[in-house]
């Protein structure tokens, strides 16, 4: 590293002015600046003076506590951005967090204060534009009053984005819409985590009831609004109606429904309400989701007449999603591919009648798809994808659950050369099929998932990665695989491939040696052992025993953040773990990891329990033996990663 | 004898090591402290500038750089001449080692060329982001001048930000 010029000099501290050091430290993030703090003196003052002029200030890993967020959060009249994860935190923040220069502010895991934050918001950032609040209130004895509401929308004037992540249709339905009525006229953008569809109905239909005069023009709630994004009870025709009617400068529709019982047809989506979709011909973007999250249950009322009628509206639409729309056949999706010139993304969940014939011809359209999705669309072939590929410049295939897709599609897929992210969860890959990914895409790969595909073996891993240089992998998804073992874990550990997220989740034959081969896995950059992994799901891994956490410990994984693991292994063993890692994020009960909540919405992994029902019948028959053989064999890995 | 156009005015520049450059005047002038010099002595005689902070190999990087933003921005504006623009500095900073990186630093701020320096610090910024303790003292050559305690303090007040990327004490 040193170079042998003549010029050259071991650099001296003191040769670099503190104003450049101070300019260069603005540019890290906050943890980096409070790292470099321990370096030295000057470093550390140098920190202590960047905290006082600072404008953006993020801190999303870790819940802080109200004692290390104190030193951090100086007066600062510059600071422009705050975003942080609130677990730790309740009213008593208010102060500290809340100041006036503020243009964005985004608080995760509000559970912990009452609705007095949304009122000291009103009351104290004025200025600020932008608003994301998560779950706020949702701790018992924890209330949001509608006064509140009323307090921030009157008092920040400037909104422009609100996300309002909590259950909003607690509030007093008869107030309701007189309290949107103060929002901001620049809102654009609204978010809202539940609602229910009869409130947002009441909410934008047009004032009904005696008016004081009678030419008297009511103003129009939320006139701005651009992006909508609701997750509501029932999709229904009269929302839909109310919705494309009264927000005329939609551009942007997201509605997510669960339901808890089949909906009645009074509280449906049908094919007319389909029909009233951007009725001022501004959408480009939709999304009409049901999610299978409480009931098995579909869009039954909507056919093909549904999307042929929508599809006459929408020539200009750039982004469609649908989710659960299991009556709509080929023609209908093949009237969407057509008819909408400018489409890029196309998302189909649930859709059981889509069959090839959808892409047949695909080729005569001059789309450009970037972002395709089709999950659980059994009868998809192939045939299907070998036509889909005509669309180059895919950055993202996600075909989960597509049972049919086999090793004759990869040849089509690595020829994607643009491809980012791609998903083959539950199909009937093999090894020989992983090969054309090797000779194609996987040097530009960012996110690969082979999840459930029950065929793939050790080999795989081999095939995939030995002797592939310089990999922008980060995200594999191995879980549901009961053919890898710890070998193949090995091989990953060996091609030093530097993924960040790892999940090997409900693999029976992964044990203690593939955490200690990942454990001690190099990575090039920073020096000493330790992988790059940030995510590790070992959920309901069959070999995983009190030997593992001993590697789990620092200072092996040292950027770990987010950790997996089968809560039922000795509970003292994990809490000694989650002492020894304070900022470690451990899941026990089989939660996915990670902040993907859209990803799970059709609780499409739900159907992973299903099918663990077997797998668990095997895990526990096959318990009683070995337990000894899989100590001396761990014993032994232990030797040769040793050395 | 010819008469020169002003406009392809020569200015030579004369590193720390005695190495003369010769550059065309719109160059010089990106380079905050000549323009400065100039400005200030406008009947300046045709003598090489001196620059004793600055090695010939940082002022023949800077010199190319110049030149290629210089013949950018006289093209357009467009998007995909800002690609070009930052494709250019990616690869700059890739090719350079730790100790040439804050070399060359050092040498555009001392010459005050402003888009450069920022480019420049963005780069070292992320190399040292997220990086262990250890491994920024050694890339800046660091002394750590506190007493066992006084780390032992600053090591708790911030232990969440870089805990887990330093091994443990042996």
């Amino acid at each position: 590293m040193a170079s042998g010029s003549v010029e050259s000099q071991s650099l001296a501290l003191d040769q670099l002015p503190t104003a450049l050091l101070a300019t260069i430290m603005t540019k890290l993030d906050i943890s980096s600046i409070c790292s470099m703090a321990v370096t030295c003196r000057t470093f550390n003052s140098c920190a202590s003076h960047i905290l006082s002029f600072l404008p953006n200030f993020h801190i999303l890993e870790i819940s802080p506590s109200m004692g290390l967020m104190k030193p951090l959060l100086p007066p600062n009249p510059y600071l422009k951005s705050l975003k942080l994860d609130c677990g730790q935190l309740n009213d008593s923040s208010v102060e500290l967090l809340l100041r006036p220069s503020l243009h964005e502010l985004c608080l995760h895991n509000c559970s912990d204060f009452s609705g007095k934050l949304l009122s000291e918001i009103g009351s104290r950032c004025k200025d600020i534009r932008s608003l994301y609040l998560g779950s706020v209130a949702e701790k018992r004895g924890r209330a949001i009053l509608i006064s509140d509401l009323e307090e921030l929308l009157g008092g920040c004037t400037q909104l422009e984005e609100l996300y309002l992540m909590f259950d909003l249709s607690l509030f007093l339905r008869h107030n309701f819409a007189r309290v949107w009525a103060l929002a901001s006229e620049k809102l654009t953008s609204l978010e809202i985590g539940y609602i229910s569809s009869v409130m947002v109905t009441e909410l934008l239909s047009p004032n009904v009831g005696p008016h004081l005069y009678p030419n008297q023009i009511q103003p129009s709630i939320l006139p701005g609004i651009q992006k909508l994004l609701l997750a509501v009870d029932y999709i229904t025709d009269t929302m839909v109606s109310t919705i494309s009617k009264g927000l005329t400068l939609l551009t942007h529709l997201e509605l997510r429904d669960a339901p808890l019982i089949e909906p009645r047809v009074t509280f449906d989506l049908t094919n007319s309400g389909l029909q009233q979709i951007n009725q001022h011909g501004r959408l480009k973007h939709l999304s009409l989701i049901r999610s299978q999250e409480f009931l098995s249950t579909y869009f039954k009322r909507v056919n093909d007449l549904g999307i042929l009628l929508m599809a006459d509206n929408c020539a200009n639409m750039e982004s469609i999603c649908l989710g659960g729309f299991c009556r709509v056949t080929d023609t209908g999706f093949k009237t969407l591919l057509h008819s909408c010139s400018s489409l890029y993304k196309l998302k189909v969940c649930h859709g059981s009648q889509l069959t090839d014939l959808v892409f047949h011809d695909i080729a005569a359209t001059s789309l450009s798809l970037t972002h395709v999705s089709f999950r659980w669309c059994n009868l998809l072939t192939n045939h299907a994808i070998r036509s889909l590929v005509c669309n180059t410049g895919l950055k993202v295939l996600d075909l989960r659950g597509c049972k049919n897709l086999g090793d004759e599609a990869l040849p089509a897929i690595s020829s994607l050369c643009e491809l980012k992210m791609l998903q083959l969860d539950n199909s009937d890959i093999t090894d020989a099929g992983m090969a054309y990914l090797r000779h194609g895409i996987i040097s530009s790969l960012i996110s690969l998932s082979v999840r459930g595909c029950k065929k793939l073996t050790d080999k795989c891993i081999s095939v995939l990665f030995d002797g592939s240089s310089k990999l922008e992998l980060q995200e594999l998804d191995l879980s549901n695989l009961p053919n890898l073992s710890d070998n193949g874990v090995l091989a990953l550990a060996k091609s030093q491939v530097p993924i960040s997220e790892l999940r090997l989740r409900q693999c029976p034959l992964i044990g203690d040696t593939s955490v200690m081969a990942l454990a001690s896995m190099q990575v090039d950059d920073d020096r000493g052992h330790g992988s790059n992994l940030r995510l590790l799901d070992l959920y309901n891994c069959g070999g995983i025993t009190q030997l593992s956490f001993r590697w789990l410990k620092k200072p092996y994984f040292p950027r770990l953040r987010w950790l997996g693991v089968m809560g039922s292994l000795n509970r003292d063993i994990v809490d000694a773990l989650a002492r020894n890692r304070p900022y470690l994020h451990v899941a026990c009960n089989g939660e996915e990891l990670g902040t993907d909540p859209w990803n799970n919405i059709d609780g499409s992994y739900m159907h992973d329990y299903e099918e663990l029902d077997e797998l668990e019948q095997w895990l526990q028959e096959g318990e009683w033996e070995s337990d000894d053989e899989e100590m001396e064999d761990a014993e032994e890995a232990e030797d040769v990663v040793m050395e | 004898m010819s008469t020169v156009p002003v406009n392809t005015n020569k200015i030579t520049l004369r590193a720390a090591d005695n190495l003369d450059f010769e550059v065309d005047e719109a160059v010089a002038m990106e380079l905050g402290t000549v323009k400065t010099f100039f400005d200030e002595n406008p009947d300046a005689s045709d003598d090489p500038i001196p620059l004793p902070n600055v090695s010939s190999k940082c002022l023949s990087t800077i010199i190319d750089y110049c030149k290629f933003h210089l013949a950018l921005r006289a093209r357009d504006h467009s998007s995909a001449v800002e690609n070009e623009g930052k494709a250019y500095d990616d690869d700059l900073v890739k090719t350079l080692d730790n100790d040439s990186l804050i070399q060359l630093v050092l040498a555009v701020n001392y010459l005050n060329i402003k888009d450069m320096l920022d480019m420049l610090n963005q780069g070292v910024a992320d190399r040292i982001e997220n990086k262990s303790v250890e491994y920024v003292r050694k890339f800046f050559g660091i002394e750590n001048d506190y007493t066992p305690e006084e780390e032992a303090e600053a090591r708790a007040q911030y232990q969440w930000a870089f805990e887990g990327l330093d091994p443990d004490e042996d």
